[in-house]
């Protein structure tokens, strides 16, 4: 089905690096101008910047209940339907751009905050969006004043120089779409929100899509408000690239089921009317109604010295490569903690008993023991308002500060949404979220080096970031898994 | 569940099709297709009849609530230790009917109360409970009692803090469902409800449950809920 928008394929839109673009760029200084002029139109208007952030979240109004409030998080809709909500975005802004006089061609820059090895300033917030002022001495509309501390003045995302919140292992995931309760989420998270695993994120949501959102702050550190801050759509067009990285590793498959392809949203294009749109659509960006691409597909963690010496700039089609065989027996908990644990500004720990397995994967664990995997669960994590990130670490001895043991470090817990996820009138039904680690390297290592205890875990949190004036964190449950 | 749910089912059906109910008083109009549930607001006070209409509504839930429960049962299964698992499901179920056996007690007191009126109230009580229903469905406290039902929750993974955790998810999830459901079963149970009326119900429920569009399932919910009630009228 043809949809309204886009461009026909002599005229896809080329979304650049905003770190290889000078701090006042062309690009740069039409989106301000068109975000300027978006900030200027009625609410009720769907091309208005508030209509825009009120369709990732808002307090429910009834009159605007089928297109606001329904963004897609926890879930393996969170890829395509942010594809779709970014690429109207896109679309939106280049037509304020046109009506300004900008040019026809206007891409929306991506924020490639992983690319370290070659933009050492990468992950720090752009230079134009901590500018009070545009060029011109006007107020800058990509300057928000309610960020974390320290982020409009330049300093690393999240504060921390280990690189964990930008971290891209996300695309080592070989499968999209999760295993059941308690093992992996996947690339791209669990199928569907409304039923009984709701708030798992797939492995790119939860980094850098969460930690970049709890790292920013302010505005951006809640689902109701994240879209007002302009560096949103920057953060998502990047997660979009990210995405089309993987697609172009061998074996990686988008789901196949007619019930994750054809599902279909609401939004509205360029004009204002109403349009839907399904995840199949939405898979080949350059073709209409997307019509769009990166100037490079290039992994972020490869080094310059390796690059190919030809970027991937065009939508490659999947690679028709088998998947990897799911098991049939289902993710076994072999241990979980007894009570719930709050976390706060100073480190937390509880322990987490763990028994011998006697389910299935018992054959797994006889037959082919390396390929069993061991994943951590943080289970049913709730707030009352943003809360800060912690990073997780598995079995740092007691009293030895986990800073002093980056060997133990599992992965970060960015609770972007907990807030929101915590309430009862939220799709989560107030259950909070649920993070998952793939700790089966570390497990190896501490059963190497005689450390590891089979009969109990011990799970450290340490505080991150600067997030101001940060809830309690309520953790219902921490938990081990195996899964083969 | 599903195996427990179809035999209610068939005992539903072999109760109703046996000529009305065998506790006393026969089905309204007495036609097959009017048959009532045995048990419920039957004409004519018997102590007998009452004490059938526990057991008629504990057939009516596990034949039309259970089938919702598959969700949180797999998710209780799934995040309990493999070796209690069995058990676990067990008690999450006996919550569930738990509390479900007390909101039948309501309804039956509220039948007692109103005794010798009850063949008129029964008239009126299923087509007024479906209008209700339906009326419910569009409410926000329908949609939050919706979400509700899909919630998880932390299962401490042994000893009395497993079993208190297994039996506050259910009885948990059996309050959500009562606000989610609880009017249109009310009104089957006060309203001497026939086999068609309660699939119809079941079938609006069902969908609802495990729609991935469900707010749009309870809207479409309530033309269905509405159709019902020309079929009693």
């Amino acid at each position: 089905m043809a949809l309204p928008g886009g461009s026909t394929s002599a005229q896809i839109a080329a979304r650049q690096d905003i770190w290889a673009l000078a701090k006042w760029d062309d690009t740069v200084l039409w989106y301000a101008r068109a975000v300027a002029d978006l900030q200027t139109r009625s609410i009720s208007d769907p091309t208005s910047w508030k209509y825009q952030a009120a369709i990732h979240g808002h307090i429910p109004e009834t009159e605007k209940l089928q297109y606001w409030n329904q963004c897609q998080h926890g879930s393996s809709f969170f890829l395509p339907w942010h594809r779709g909500y970014v690429a109207w975005f896109e679309q939106i802004v280049r037509a304020a751009v046109k009506k300004l006089g900008g040019p026809a061609s206007w891409a929306l820059p991506y924020w490639n905050y992983s690319n370290l090895s070659k933009e050492p300033n990468a992950n720090r917030l752009p230079e134009a969006f901590r500018e009070r002022e545009t060029p011109d001495h006007q107020p800058n509309p990509l300057f928000v004043e309610e960020r974390n501390p320290g982020v409009n003045n330049g300093d690393v995302m999240g504060g921390e120089e280990d690189e964990h919140d930008v971290s891209v292992a996300a695309l080592d995931q070989l499968v999209f779409e999760g295993a059941g309760p308690g093992g992996s989420t996947g690339f791209g998270g669990p199928p569907t929100p409304f039923h009984h695993e709701a708030g798992r994120s797939g492995a790119l949501e939860a980094v850098p899509h969460n930690t970049i959102h709890n790292d920013v702050g302010g505005l951006m550190a809640e689902f109701s408000t994240a879209a007002l801050d302009p560096i949103f759509w920057l953060h998502h067009a990047n997660i979009d690239r990210l995405w089309e990285i993987w697609r172009t590793e061998p074996g990686r498959l988008d789901p196949s089921r007619t019930e994750w392809l054809d599902f279909s949203f609401d939004l509205h294009e360029s004009e204002g009317n109403p349009i839907t749109f399904t995840p199949r659509e939405m898979l080949v960006t350059t073709a209409p109604p997307l019509s769009y691409e990166y100037d490079n597909l290039i992994d972020p963690r490869t080094k310059p010295a390796a690059a190919p010496p030809v970027a991937v700039a065009a939508s490659v089609p999947n690679v028709p490569q088998q998947p990897p065989k799911p098991s049939a027996a289902p993710p076994e908990m072999v241990g979980a903690s007894q009570a719930p644990l709050t976390l706060s500004t100073e480190p937390g720990a509880t322990e987490v008993p763990i028994s011998e397995p006697t389910g299935p994967i018992t054959q797994a664990l006889a037959s082919e023991p390396h390929a069993v995997h061991v994943y951590l669960n943080v289970e049913n994590v709730v707030s009352d308002r943003p809360a800060m990130s912690y990073g997780v670490y598995l079995n740092v001895p007691d009293g030895v500060d986990a800073h002093e043991r980056p060997d133990l470090f599992a992965g970060v817990l960015a609770p972007f949404g907990s807030a929101q996820a915590s309430r009862p009138e939220d799709p989560h039904a107030g259950a909070g979220l649920h993070f998952t680690y793939d700790v089966t390297r570390l497990v190896e290592q501490q059963r190497a080096d005689g450390t590891w205890n089979p009969s109990s875990a011990r799970v450290t949190f340490l505080p991150r970031g600067r997030t101001p004036d940060p809830a309690p964190l309520r953790v219902g449950r921490v938990s081990l898994y195996y899964h083969r | 569940m599903l195996a427990l749910s179809g035999l209610a089912w068939l005992e539903t059906i072999a109760l109703m099709t046996a000529g009305g109910s065998p506790r006393g008083g026969s089905a309204r109009g007495g036609s097959a297709a009017r048959m009532a549930m045995p048990g419920m607001a039957m004409p004519g006070p018997s102590s007998t009849a009452r004490g059938w209409t526990l057991g008629a509504w504990a057939l009516m839930v596990v034949a039309m609530m259970l089938p919702l429960t598959i969700g949180p049962l797999r998710s209780t299964a799934a995040r309990s230790l493999w070796r209690r698992r069995r058990r676990a499901i067990v008690e999450y179920l006996a919550a569930f009917v738990a509390v479900w056996l007390l909101a039948g007690c309501v309804v039956i007191a509220a039948s007692v109360v109103v005794g010798p009126s009850r063949e008129h109230v029964s008239r009126w009580a299923l087509p007024a409970g479906l209008v209700l229903a339906a009326a419910w469905q569009v409410t926000p406290w329908k949609r939050r009692a919706l979400r509700a039902c899909h919630r998880t929750a932390p299962l401490a993974p042994s000893g009395w803090r497993a079993v208190r955790d297994c039996l506050r998810y259910g009885a948990d999830t059996a309050r959500s469902c009562l606000r989610s459901c609880g009017i249109a079963m009310a009104a089957l149970a006060l309203g001497a409800a026939s086999l068609t009326t309660m699939l119809v119900v079941t079938s609006v429920v069902v969908v609802e449950c495990y729609s991935l569009r469900p707010r749009a399932a309870a809207s479409a919910g309530v033309l269905v809920l509405l159709a019902a009630v020309t079929l009693v009228l």
